[in-house]
């Protein structure tokens, strides 16, 4: 039975739906956020006026998104 | 506690780190400095540690990685069952940031919790501690790489056995190299 299948069968009521979907909504919500936060970096924002935004500490932000992660291709 | 190590002993222990850091494991163990010791290029632990066969890339991969969490993609059919139009959000940001950008976008929640500087173990200490005693037993001021990794052979540690005795090689021979070539080092 495929996800859609199952979402359509037991709709939004069924706990492993609702849990799945918590899931998903926070992988989406993770790569959201690099692509901000990596934008906003690129415009020259600071990571105190990054981190004001998402409303997490200077520090947080900058430890997770300020480099040694692998640097995903993205030019021009 | 690092004053008296050489720069060479001290990348020795920045290799470690960087190790642990890449494997994702919080700590530096034993076999983290070993491999260290294989990593460099000097003489007295880097070389007796290769002619023995024992390289950097082997011992890396016989150390553990940290089970990353299996990232899962992104189920589109549970969003909408919770009322959540995925491919609306992916139409709006490939807007801005191109086609595929949301695909390809990186999930750094690994990175968030990863600490920069794992410590040691307390048998990486140990053996840190016991690399100082080797160099004052051998009237030497300075912790060298070899004093490291005979503070390593010291301490009876099954990692370090294995992968000695694996690439056929013994503590004792290895002890013996490394030894002559601290000797021709330290009184040079």
């Amino acid at each position: 039975m495929s996800s859609m299948e199952i979402a359509k069968s037991a709709g939004s009521n069924d706990p492993a739906i609702g849990l799945r979907a918590v899931a998903s909504l926070r992988r989406l919500t993770e790569q959201l956020e690099s692509l901000q936060v990596d934008r906003a970096r690129d415009l020259g924002w600071s990571w105190a006026q990054i981190a004001g935004e998402l409303s997490v500490s200077k520090q947080a932000v900058h430890q997770k998104h300020g480099g040694g992660h692998v640097i995903t291709a993205r030019k021009g | 506690m690092f004053e008296r190590f050489t720069q060479e002993a001290k990348a020795i222990l920045v290799e470690a780190q960087d190790l642990a850091i890449e494997l994702g494991v919080g700590y530096i163990s034993p076999g983290h400095i070993l491999y260290g010791c294989a990593a460099g290029r000097e003489s007295t632990a880097g070389e007796p540690l290769r002619a023995a066969g024992i390289t950097a890339e082997s011992i890396r991969r016989l150390l553990p990685r940290a089970e990353n969490q299996p990232v899962e993609d992104v189920d589109t059919e549970v969003l909408r069952a919770i009322g959540i139009d995925f491919e609306g959000v992916r139409a709006v940001v490939e807007e801005t940031f191109g086609s595929g950008s949301l695909k390809s976008a990186p999930d750094r929640r690994a990175a968030a919790t990863k600490t920069r500087r794992p410590p040691f173990t307390p048998e990486a200490k140990q053996a840190l501690e016991l690399s100082l005693r080797v160099a004052l037993e051998l009237h030497d001021r300075r912790i060298r790489p070899g004093h490291i990794l005979l503070g390593l052979f010291r301490l009876d540690n099954d990692f370090i056995s294995i992968v000695v005795r694996q690439n056929g090689a013994t503590i004792a021979g290895l002890s013996a190299a490394v030894l002559e070539s601290v000797d021709a080092v330290s009184h040079r």
